[in-house]
């Protein structure tokens, strides 16, 4: 069942700016990651899910609600993280986490305390004087105090420091694994790597890609690079029956693809080798975009 | 409806400034008021006033006693004409002189009556016979004629007027036996027509002119009728009786300028070829420049409009204008105003810009709602700061006493709503503009200059305003008042019991409305950058 579908979701700004034809779909408990450059509309794509902005064209719907018209009822269902921090003229966090409560009409504090608890956060301290990884994680808790089934967080780990971004991954990875709803926006491909079930590449405004995490995780064709000692056992093995996708003559590399069954028959063949090294180069979501977004440049060019 | 969140948040966010502005704004009012209270502004106007009446009452005996003066010399030739005619008439029928001039007396001054009576209709065609004016002018002449009556004709007609006010009674007009003289010598007309005649005459006019003036205007009925004139400066009859016009500074001052006068004009007169043709002409020159020179006051030596200005300060309700045109219109408004700015700048783009809106829209409570609150926040605060400052200057005024003060309660609870109107009406503007624009700045550049341009505007008004006295009122500024909304607050109106100031608190309420409905509607349209 899809939590928020959007439907050639287009905003535009002019200039080439702004989302066009956003189709998307995101099923209930699924953890779907957004990433994109600086400016390719990701936050653009949020503000319309979340019914800040109207669509020029398009809808966008979350449980089945068009946002624009129906943004106060699908917000009940949505904990967000706003991209820029940004607090209430209040004095301290418990001020700020109290008002929230209000709003959202939660009496009860024991499962933001909670949440404070296992952030490790002071929310006494002035909200002002928060260093952001604090503004971070009482952004967080306010998203996550009314326990609403669908969080959207828009680039949260943006300026946190790496220990700090492993801790509050862990956090939205335990709520997915809750079973809720999550779409998270980032610019670094490694984050949503490891915990999203889909990630969708945006780039001036498209929908470039969705990449399906457990299919690039579990490919079955394997790279390895391979440097040989000698020039001969170089030019020999070049000979061999495997599919050789980059030479590195001068340094006597070899890159090799090969079916991940068949891992085993390169081994053996290699025996007969003075080999200097081998090792397997991963297929990264940032390589699969790149070699994604090389060949949409080339088509361009080809077009040309 | 309204979010009592938002509204929690707002007053946390917003109590400290509202607090700080409202405190110095009732602080401010407090001084103002009871300072001007105190500072004796009732004695200035009193002290512009004194100099004002007493300026036009010495302008008026100093013009009166000239026109005496030159009336009586005019009368008194005139009957000596008639008189001399009258005379020869009658010794030509033969008689007794003795019996012949009561009765010449008697023809003579009902000529002379006429002749007065229509020297006063070519002043003013409205006078009758029994008009004050008329009285008046005849009067001058026969008091100082005095005529003969009584059995034997040694007793003035009016020597009870002289010795009633102490004075001695001018000797006999004609001097029988210098009448007696020229009639047989029959040069009569040629003796009334010589200099020793004119300047006997001259002399008499002198002496009786500034008696009759200080007769006339120290008679009860005279008192109270120059009263009735002086109620338009507020002037009680005790008042007047303050200033020190008796009979004898009025006849002192008629006096010393009939002297001042005659001496001046002989002068004039001496310098003049008096066979020129336009010999008569340039005499009546010389008069009338005389009379103006010497009667000339302050005020009408002083342009008109500075006459006026004077004039207006004396009616002045100064205390009511520092209150209101200066402390409820302008300068009070400045503090509120900045609060305004700021706070209306806060509660929409201010959270827009800076993002923290999010929180709020994301909570599930309604744009809608969000901007009702908002609005409400921000009219209930400016409500409960000027809610404050009425109970301040009630306060105050209830020190300073309603009869120093000249202003009523309910003209100090209108200033305060005036100034709450002119809020609103400004609010609505900067509401509109917070709703309106995305980032702050362009929210705070638009509506709270424009806001601070309307306050500025209005001080430059000010000089050219109605409360300015018109000698230093700068006409051009009056433009100012044209291009603010704070014009529509007419402290003056207010101050002067009308009731324009109604349909403009109307407009400003109609404005302040408009602002906010606008304002509202397209916030809860627009694009949000959260």
């Amino acid at each position: 069942m899809s939590v928020i579908e959007s439907n050639g979701l287009t905003k535009d700004y002019g200039e080439n700016r702004g989302i066009f034809g956003i189709d998307l779909v995101i099923n209930q408990g699924e953890m779907v990651g957004f990433v994109g450059t600086n400016g390719s509309g990701k936050t653009t794509t949020i503000r319309s899910v979340l019914g800040f902005i109207k669509p020029t064209s398009g809808t966008v719907k979350v449980n089945g609600l068009t946002s624009w018209e129906h943004s106060s009822e699908i917000v009940k269902q949505i904990g967000y993280v706003p991209g820029e921090i940004a607090f209430p003229d209040l004095k301290t966090g418990v001020n700020f986490l109290k008002s929230q409560a209000e709003f959202l009409g939660i009496s009860d504090m024991t499962y933001a305390n909670t949440l404070i608890e296992r952030l490790q956060l002071d929310p006494r301290a002035n909200l002002k004087r928060m260093s952001k990884g604090m503004k971070q994680k009482t952004a967080l808790v306010a998203a996550l105090m009314a326990d609403p089934p669908i969080l959207i967080l828009d680039e949260p780990t943006t300026g946190l420091d790496p220990l700090m971004r492993v801790a509050f991954l862990d956090i939205i990875k335990e709520e997915h694994a809750k079973g809720k709803t999550i779409f998270i926006s980032s610019h670094l491909y490694e984050e949503l790597e490891t915990t999203c079930d889909r990630v969708a590449l945006i780039n001036n405004g498209h929908i470039v890609d969705i990449a399906n995490m457990s299919a690039l995780r579990n490919r079955t064709v394997k790279e390895f690079k391979i440097e040989f000692q000698t020039a001969d056992d170089y030019n020999r093995f070049a000979n061999e029956i495997f599919e050789v996708i980059r030479r590195q003559e001068q340094y006597h590399q070899l890159t090799v693809s090969i079916p991940a069954d068949r891992a085993g028959v390169l081994l053996k063949v290699l025996k007969g080798y003075s080999v200097k090294f081998i090792s397997e180069i991963p297929y990264t979501l940032e390589t699969h975009f790149k070699k994604i977004l090389m060949q949409g440049q080339g088509d361009i060019k080809n077009v040309q | 409806m309204f979010s009592k969140a938002l509204f929690k948040q707002s007053c946390k966010a917003n109590g400290t400034m509202w607090a700080i502005i409202t405190f110095a704004e009732c602080f401010m009012l407090a001084c103002v008021m009871l300072i001007s209270g105190k500072g004796g502004m009732d004695t200035t106007v009193e002290a512009v006033k004194d100099t004002i009446v007493r300026q036009e009452m010495d302008v008026q005996i100093e013009a009166r006693a000239i026109n005496y003066y030159e009336n009586q010399i005019d009368g008194m030739q005139k009957f000596d004409a008639l008189f001399a005619e009258k005379l020869q008439e009658e010794v030509g029928q033969g008689g007794n002189l003795q019996t012949i001039v009561p009765t010449v007396y008697a023809s003579a001054v009902s000529e002379l009556q006429s002749y007065l009576y229509n020297k006063a209709l070519a002043i003013d065609p409205s006078y009758t016979q029994d008009s004050d004016e008329a009285k008046e002018l005849l009067g001058s002449v026969m008091y100082a004629i005095d005529p003969p009556a009584g059995e034997d004709q040694s007793n003035g007609m009016f020597d009870d007027f002289y010795t009633s006010h102490g004075e001695s009674v001018p000797g006999e007009y004609f001097n029988s036996l210098q009448l007696l003289t020229h009639l047989m010598s029959g040069d009569l007309s040629e003796y009334f027509a010589s200099p020793e005649r004119l300047s006997f005459i001259e002399d008499r006019a002198e002496y009786c002119s500034s008696i009759f003036l200080a007769g006339n205007m120290t008679s009860p009925e005279n008192v109270e009728r120059m009263i009735e004139q002086l109620e338009k400066f507020d002037i009680s009859s005790e008042k007047y009786e303050s200033l020190g016009y008796t009979y004898s500074t009025i006849k002192q001052a008629a006096a010393g300028t009939v002297v001042t006068y005659r001496a001046r004009l002989e002068n004039e007169l001496e310098k003049l070829d008096n066979t020129q043709k336009d010999y008569a002409e340039k005499v009546a020159e010389i008069k009338t420049t005389l009379t103006g020179e010497i009667s000339s006051s302050f005020l009408s030596s002083l342009p008109q409009d500075v006459a006026t200005a004077f004039e207006e300060i004396g009616q002045l309700n100064l205390y009511g204008i520092v209150v209101g045109s200066i402390f409820f219109r302008l300068a009070g408004l400045l503090l509120p105003i900045i609060y305004m700015i700021m706070v209306s700048n806060n509660l929409i783009a201010g959270q827009v810009d800076s993002g923290s809106m999010a929180y709020v829209l994301s909570s599930s409570t309604k744009r809608q709602t969000v901007v009702r609150t908002q609005a409400a926040f921000l009219i209930l605060s400016l409500f409960g700061m000027f809610a404050l400052t009425t109970v301040t200057s009630c306060i105050c005024l209830a020190i300073v006493g309603v009869e120093v003060a000249k202003i009523t309660y309910g003209q100090i609870l209108l200033f305060n709503l005036g100034a709450f109107l002119v809020l609103f009406a400004l609010s609505g503007l900067c509401f509109f503009t917070s709703c309106w624009f995305d980032r702050s700045k362009r929210s705070m550049a638009i509506g709270g200059g424009l806001s601070i341009f309307s306050l500025v505007a209005a001080m430059l008004g000010l000089f050219g305003s109605k409360v300015i006295p018109t000698i230093v009122r700068l006409k051009a500024l009056n433009f100012f008042n044209y291009a603010t909304v704070i014009t529509l607050f007419d402290a003056i109106s207010i101050i002067d019991g009308t009731l324009t100031y109604l349909w403009k608190f109307a407009i400003l309420l109609v404005l302040g409305i408009v602002g906010y409905i606008v304002g509202s509607v397209r916030f809860v349209k627009k694009d949000l950058p959260l």
